[in-house]
């Protein structure tokens, strides 16, 4: 990770662009001077991309900040259950100034593209990303089948 | 107590699309979100908490400059090969985020680790931003 703490002259345009984010700020928002926390938080959830190819079907989904043991996933053979939740906990003797990472918890379930056998399917929880890898069943498998030219007149 | 209430504010978006954890800003060249960030104030310095997923460590950027903080956090699609997508409901891309800091900071103490797809910046403040508690003398 790069921190820097940079000591470049002043842009002018940069100056311009923050007194226009203060004028902003006051026209639009002459509550929030009232209400320290600017609530924008709304409920997780947990959006899914889901992809294949001949072997696989492949479910992703971003949690950040998400804990391995508070995340379920319940697979059958047409069926997948994603289940989780997280807590945002604000420390002793502090307050928040802006809030919009949402918590609670979250429930996706969908229907799959093809049966999967549940008994192979494996997941993994990567900075946040949870990709759930559910193999096809063999016999939902697309089979390559081998065309052999017959010899003519036996 | 209320004096550091827009210590922290948001710069100006451009554009904007819908994104799991944040916002979409296009540009010409590829798309680029903005993360959803809570900002702490303790007694003793700033939080600034951002939901990156996907990122690594590495690539990631926290810039202090002119009281401005930046957020870069590169993103790279981590595909698991061809495949067909079915079913698309975020979309996968850097995030980028700047602030105003208007209260006075300490930046040379600036900090920031990464975990779980979460980035939390620890902004010092400056000692003569920091409340006082006045032991009062009895006369």
């Amino acid at each position: 990770m790069l921190l820097t703490r940079a000591r470049m002259p002043r842009d002018p345009f940069m100056a311009l662009t923050r007194d226009m984010d203060r004028l902003f700020e006051s026209m639009f928002s002459p509550s929030s001077r009232l209400t320290p926390v600017e609530i924008q938080q709304s409920w997780f959830s947990a959006p899914l991309n889901i992809s294949e190819d001949e072997n696989n079907v492949y479910v992703e989904t971003e949690l950040p900040g998400v804990k391995l043991e508070d995340i379920e996933i319940l697979a059958m053979p047409e069926e997948l259950t994603v289940k989780g939740s997280r807590e945002i906990n604000l420390p002793e003797g502090s307050r928040w100034l802006r809030r919009e990472r949402s918590a609670g918890s979250f429930e996706r379930k969908t229907t799959l593209p093809s049966e999967i056998n549940v008994d192979e399917v494996k997941a993994e929880l990567r900075e946040g990303v949870l990709t759930i890898t559910l193999p096809k069943i063999e016999a939902r498998r697309p089979k390559r089948i081998t065309v052999k030219a017959l010899a003519g007149g036996k | 107590m209320a004096q550091h209430t827009k210590a922290i504010q948001q710069m100006p978006p451009q554009e904007v699309e819908a994104r799991s954890h944040g916002e979409a800003e296009r540009s010409r060249e590829n798309v680029t979100f903005q993360p959803r960030v809570d900002i702490i104030d303790t007694n003793d310095e700033f939080l600034v908490v951002a939901d990156v997923p996907g990122a690594s460590q590495e690539t990631i950027d926290v810039t202090y400059q002119d009281d401005v903080l930046t957020i870069d956090v590169p993103v790279e699609h981590h595909g698991v090969g061809p495949v067909a997508v079915l079913r698309q409901e975020y979309g996968v891309g850097s995030f980028q985020r700047r602030f105003v800091v208007e209260a006075p900071v300490d930046a040379d103490r600036m900090s920031a680790h990464y975990e779980h797809g979460v980035l939390t910046i620890h902004l010092p403040k400056a000692e003569k931003a920091k409340g006082r508690r006045i032991k009062v003398k009895q006369a």
